[in-house]
């Protein structure tokens, strides 16, 4: 392997005379290197000493000594390093941190009885155990669970496991521990635990997480218990696949449509202005995309933007981007797992119908203290984070600035020039660990403002607090209790035309409770449970006339609030060894509540203020209505072999909560609305089936799904909709169908030197709003492409390392145009032209492309240093394509002229230093 | 939403990107003709038009009139005012003071050659409040160039509409200026040699009346009174000739009912309000009209009634502002072949000797102010 370049072993062929790390000699060097030092020591002993050059870079060795054993020698020269000697083969090897054993293995690994159950009724004495594991072939930790003295007291037992970062001491997402003789194994949840039912025996688990060396035990299990283990960074790449986080959840074989992103991902793929963002990174993968640079969107398998929701450590964010979708709300440096659920979701997700995007943040080290940050053109980012308690307790503060006003002042152009850009976010943890509990809270701030000259202020702001709670109430059940609570918040102010100018503020609070029990039932079986409780207070706002010339009339737009229970249960079986059955029932009551007053209006007649029939009014807290939202979700998983799986899903959603917008892209003044008496939620429903299908010695793996999407009742606004002119929404809202169907393909390649992924999506969206009166129609009543109907994207990304110290990633992105009404003809009244334009979302804007490169270059490997820095060169859109954002016409001078509107049309070079306290592989 | 574009082009700068680019997309419509009915009826005396016209193709745009419809206007008080076809598609009918009022409804019945019946709602005549003021300021108005500002005359109007006025206006915007050829008729060359004594300035003072082509709407319904401050009108900028000499501008003023007002402003949007980061579908515009011989068929275009006033002004020597506009006049010289490069066909070829003395041959832009699009009739209005 190529990769032994980096393990430079020394060898000499000189004289066997007297050799061995026992021989006695003198040894008188001053001042030399290590390297020198074992030259000397090998003239004069013959004896050779093996090490890897990084670790001995630095040492300087004086001894002056005239008789010492080899060994001992080496011993006081590596004195203050952590580098210890083994003695080996004549000869002595320098290992950081440990020691070899004395003895080296005479026997190989022994055939696992065909039933552990018997095996484990005979138990060990201690000196068969030492017995063994001495011969084992591979050097292997024992891990015992359960008290020996319930040996044998229950035909199968419930162990738990946690695992966790040795260097940090913080919880491993995904980690999965693989026991050969069951050929079955389990992942750690979001906490690091594990939980798996068998029979007490002996087992050989092998324990991976991606970027940590894989972990080979001894697992004795006694009776029902508990065990932790700590995992290591892999310090060099190793011969072994690492396995990445979605590859070990298709080796859980469970999860539909489920993508994974890892922080590593995050860290090498190009960016924008030099800052990391997990949601571009999303949009890399098949059945996302966006509709556009800098729309802060996400458009999952046919949904509009609204249909996803977006979890940062349970907190929901109502908005992900700061500064209009050119850069995510989240830090991607506290990014510790990052889950997209887009086929099945599991039940204890409801509220959204496309897709739950789950951000779980990093505790912080629980070793040590250290910080990290980066500086970019834009924007400065610190993290710092350290034990409170060693081991048990641990914060973590993360912050961002952007400090773009500098740019916008050295351009002459005087609105750009008296503009302001900024945002800022902000958060914090706390954790504390209390074996059978864990502990933890988080608070989070995003701001963004941009002021636009003395014409527009824009500033929103989320803000949000989580409180978690994980109990192992025994080894088979486990429970998390969270207290969320979130704000998000916007403030426009429009001084365009002084008569109409207006300033409005809008605040949406997310209060909620969960509880959610996992229950191990036997081994084959996992029960999941819990309620679930969301308050939604909203106070959609005043438009009030701003500035003394303003004529505009106040209009309240009015204060809602609802509540949303939700009890949910799930249930996942194998049903044979090589077909897991999961099914799932959530059932959610939404209510809107009082006080309001609501309008009627006639029947057969548009909801307009002309035909209101009655009034209604709704005292505090009462119910206005009562929508019974089922769902039903199951999915059948069958392992073809053991590198292939086949899945098919079925997934249902419920929504009540939307984005008032007729924009395309999300905007920053986007209110969210929730449904009402003349509102009802949405419900959509998707069947999916993929094959999946690794690999492992290649390092690759694949995978191919097809869904089918129906959703109902999903709110469509009509043209020219005001949402600030009235505070009746249901006049301007439309119940539309939509339906969405495609195809996605995967093919990715990892743990190797060169690395990346394909991607290709297919998908089809159309949306229909047919109501039985004429103005019940969009579009005619006839079908039409949504906007963010995108059929074919093709996205690749490709990472080579050259070396530890440097990685070359490039990423192109190829996408069919979107959705686009043209003008058909025109028409002239007077001796002005108008044009007709075609049906709804009849054409194409033109294709988009883009190429991105970054080279990103460690600082030295040292293993002692105090700041280890990385500099990331990146190109945004190397071909300079100005790829079109829209396509749009206008009237001019009394012509029609046609324009294109691209965001970005030049490359974009960015530098970025990115620094951490500690050496390279620090964390 | 004009900000919102503003944030994109902002953005664009800070990336020294361009943004906006003129671009022709290949619209391969193979859409049949759709007709247009389009009319409005005011509350002054005198001809009222109806035009029809058909659709024309986006890329060959072009107005093409429907010929022998037969047109009638009605009122909601039984009034028949049949039309004829004054121009091709242009269909008038003469109204009298007294069948023009406010509270009026009328409505348009069409009868196509094909016999297609097409008739309109019937809109309601508002009450319309003198033309309040009409002023400008100079403004810098930014580009997509960083650096360079675009200065420009930016007019505005005011609405004060106080009593039962209607809460709904049209503007519109004619404007006239005076502007000069370069030289009086003095030497020409059509064969022969002509001296003009004294030099002939008959047609170097030219007036020139165009429409400006924006739809201006504006709404008080949502204000707290019926009136409006400051609301954009056109622009004008130094590299027109509009501001060498004098300018008027004459501001009609129309009183609309909220469903033409609706009508007017969705065009409006279509029209302007396009593109940017945050785009909008274009409005699917529904207008009054509807076929009664195909319901299902869409029929585009408006009619409507509404009482108008306007007001004209006049505006000289704009503080601030640098007119560079060049006054369409081409010097050349006369070529290697001297004057046998003329042939009968360009005949007369117009010259002037310099201030250096030197032969120059002139465009006829240069001694006659008409070929730039104005006449030498000086209009009635304007100030001696």
């Amino acid at each position: 392997m190529k990769l032994l370049l980096f393990l430079n072993l020394l060898f000499f062929a000189g004289p066997a005379a007297g050799k061995g790390p026992d021989t006695v000699f003198s040894c008188h060097v001053n001042r030399v290197s290590f390297v020198a030092y074992c030259d000397y020591v090998y003239q004069h002993t013959g004896t050779r000493i093996f090490y890897k050059d990084d670790w001995v870079k630095d040492i300087v060795v004086t001894m002056d000594k005239d008789s010492i054993t080899v060994q001992a020698a080496t011993t006081l020269a590596l004195a203050g390093t952590s580098l210890k000697v083994s003695p080996w083969n004549n000869g002595l090897v320098l290992l950081p941190g440990e020691t070899l054993p004395a003895e080296l293995p005479r026997f190989e690994i022994r055939k696992p009885p065909a039933d552990s159950t018997a095996r484990g009724a005979k138990a060990l004495t201690r000196s068969e155990e030492r017995y063994i594991t001495g011969r084992k072939a591979d050097l292997m930790q024992t891990i015992r669970v359960g008290r020996k003295n319930l040996a044998g007291t229950a035909p199968t037992v419930k162990i738990r496991g946690r695992l966790t970062d040795q260097q940090t001491g913080e919880a491993l997402i995904g980690a999965t521990m693989y026991l050969r003789e069951l050929e079955a194994g389990a992942a750690t949840d979001q906490s690091g635990f594990l939980g798996m039912v068998l029979k007490p025996g002996n087992y050989t688990a092998v324990f991976a997480f991606m970027g940590m060396e894989t972990k080979k035990c001894y697992l004795q299990v006694f009776s029902d218990g508990d065990f932790s283990l700590e995992m290591k960074k892999s310090a060099i790449q190793m011969k072994e696949v690492v396995i990445l986080g979605d590859r070990q959840m298709s080796f859980r074989f469970k999860d539909a449509g489920l993508e994974k992103i890892s922080a590593k991902a995050i860290k090498e793929i190009p960016m924008m202005m030099g800052e990391r963002d997990i949601v571009k990174v999303a949009e890399m993968l098949p059945g996302i995309v966006t509709v556009g640079e800098g729309s802060a969107g996400l458009n999952v398998r046919g949904g509009n933007y609204d249909q996803n929701a977006f979890y940062l450590n349970r907190i929901p964010i109502y908005n992900t981007a700061h500064l209009f979708g050119f850069f995510p709300a989240f830090n991607a440096d506290i990014v510790k797992d990052f889950s997209i659920y887009k086929g099945l979701i599991p039940a204890q997700y409801g509220g959204r119908l496309s897709s739950v995007f789950n951000i779980i943040c990093r505790q912080g080290n629980r070793k040590r203290f250290t910080a990290r940050g980066g500086i970019s053109p834009v924007a400065a980012n610190l993290t710092v984070e350290g034990p409170l308690k060693k081991d048990t307790s641990s914060f973590l503060i993360s912050a961002r600035y952007l400090y773009s006003d500098w740019i916008l002042g050295e351009i002459d152009d005087p609105v750009i020039r008296t503009s302001k850009a900024g945002f800022n976010d902000f958060s914090a943890s706390w954790n504390y660990d209390f074996k059978k509990s864990q502990l933890s809270v988080f608070v989070y701030h995003s701001q963004d403002k941009f002021k636009l000259s003395g014409l527009n202020n824009y500033q929103y702001s989320n803000n949000g607090a989580s409180v978690n709670l994980s109990h192992n109430f025994s080894t088979s059940l486990r429970a998390d209790f969270s207290l969320t609570g979130s704000q998000y918040a916007f403030s426009t102010t429009d001084q365009q035309d002084p008569t109409t100018a207006y300033s409005h503020n809008y605040l949406i609070g997310d209060y909620r409770a969960n509880a959610d029990f996992t229950q191990q039932l036997t081994s084959k079986n996992t029960l999941q449970y819990g309620a679930a409780i969301v308050f939604y207070k909203l106070n959609r706002g005043t438009v009030e006339p701003y500035g003394a010339n303003s004529l505009r009339l106040p209009v309240e737009l009015g204060k809602e609030q609802g509540v949303e229970s939700a009890l949910y249960v799930s249930d996942s079986h194998d049903l044979l060894p090589w077909m897991n059955i999961s099914g799932a029932l959530r059932f959610t009551l939404f209510n809107p509540l009082g006080p309001k007053t609501v309008y009627t209006y006639y029947d057969g007649a548009p909801k307009d203020p002309r035909y209101i029939s009655d009034t209604l009014h709704y005292g505090n807290g009462q119910a206005i209505k009562w929508y019974f939202e089922p769902d039903v979700r199951a999915a059948l998983v069958m392992r073809t072999d053991p590198s292939g799986t086949v899945k098919i899903a079925f997934n249902q959603m419920h929504q009540n909560l939307f984005v008032l917008n007729n924009t395309i892209a999300l905007s920053p003044n986007s209110q969210w609305k929730l449904a009402d008496y003349h509102i009802p939620p949405a419900r959509s429903s998707q069947v999916s089936a993929g094959v999946f299908r690794t690999f492992p010695n290649q390092g690759w793996e694949t995978s191919f799904e097809l869904y089918y999407k129906r959703t109902v009742n999903y709110p469509e606004f009509v043209d020219g909709a005001d949402f600030i002119g009235k505070p009746q929404v249901e006049m301007s809202v439309l119940p539309g169908k939509q339906d969405a169907y495609g195809l996605e393909f995967l093919v990715r390649r990892s743990g190797r030197k060169l690395e990346g992924w394909v991607s290709y999506t297919y998908s089809k969206t159309t949306v229909k709003v047919n109501g039985s009166q004429p103005w019940e129609r969009i579009n005619n009543g006839i079908t039409y492409p949504a906007n963010y109907d995108i059929p074919h994207v093709v996205n690749t990304v490709v990472i080579y390392h050259f070396s530890r110290r440097a990685a070359i990633s490039g990423l192109m992105t190829y996408q069919r145009g979107k959705p686009v009404t043209y003008p058909v003809s025109i028409y002239y009244v007077g001796t002005t032209p108008f044009v007709d334009y075609s049906n709804r979302n009849e054409y194409r804007i033109p294709d988009y492309f883009r190429l991105d490169l970054s080279l990103t270059i460690e600082g030295s490997l040292k293993r002692n240093k105090f700041l280890h820095n990385s500099f990331v060169f990146s190109l945004y859109n190397v071909t300079g394509r100005d790829n079109p954002y829209s396509v749009y016409f206008k009237l001019e001078n009394g012509k029609i002229n046609s324009y294109k509107y691209s965001v970005i049309g030049v490359p974009i070079f960015t530098f970025t230093w990115l620094f951490k306290l500690g050496n390279y592989a620090a964390d | 939403m004009r900000q919102i574009k503003y944030i994109a082009v902002i953005f664009g700068m800070m990336l020294l990107a361009a943004c906006i680019k003129q671009y022709d997309p290949v619209i391969d419509a193979n859409t049949a003709s759709k007709l247009v009915v389009s009319g409005r009826i005011t509350d002054t005396e005198g001809w009222q038009d109806v035009y029809v016209s058909l659709t024309s193709p986006v890329g060959d745009p072009a107005y093409i009139p429907l010929q022998n419809c037969i047109v009638n206007i009605r009122d909601d008080k039984g009034n028949i005012f049949p039309t004829m076809e004054f121009d091709p598609g242009r269909y008038r009918a003469w109204i009298t003071q007294d069948n023009l009022v406010a509270g009026t409804s009328y409505h348009v019945i069409v009868v196509t050659p094909d016999r297609e019946i097409i008739v309109s709602a019937p809109d309601q005549m508002s009450k319309c409040p003198p033309v309040d003021t009409v002023y400008y300021a100079v403004e810098d108005l930014p580009t997509t160039t960083p650096g360079l500002n675009h200065r420009v005359v930016q007019y505005y109007a005011d609405l004060n509409a106080p009593g039962d006025y209607s809460r709904f206006y049209k503007w519109e915007v004619d404007e006239t200026w005076e502007y000069h050829s370069a030289h009086s008729l003095e030497y020409y060359y059509d064969g022969f040699f002509h001296t003009v004594y004294p030099p002939d300035s008959t047609n170097k003072i030219c007036w020139i009346t165009v429409p400006v082509n924006n739809v201006f709407t504006v709404s008080t319904k949502n204000l707290a009174a019926n009136k409006y401050s400051k609301y954009p009108l056109h622009y004008v900028d130094g590299k027109s000739n509009r501001l060498l000499i004098l300018y008027s501008l004459l501001l009609h003023q129309y009183a609309l009912s909220e469903g033409a007002y609706n009508y007017w402003e969705q065009l409006r949007i279509n029209s302007n309000d396009q593109g940017g980061l945050y785009e909008k579908q274009p409005i699917a515009i529904k207008g009054n009209l509807s076929s009664v011989t195909n319901p299902g068929k869409e029929v585009l275009g408006y009619f409507y009634a509404a009482s108008t006033t306007s007001h004209r002004y006049f505006y000289h020597n704009i503080p601030d502002l640098d007119i560079t506009a060049n006054n369409g006049c081409q010097e050349d010289v006369l070529g290697r072949f001297g004057w046998s490069e003329f042939a009968a066909d360009d005949y007369p070829v117009f010259f002037y000797y310099n201030e250096t003395g030197a032969l120059r041959i002139l465009s006829a832009e240069c001694i006659d102010c008409r070929k730039m699009g104005g006449t030498t009739t000086k209009p009635d209005f304007w100030p001696n």
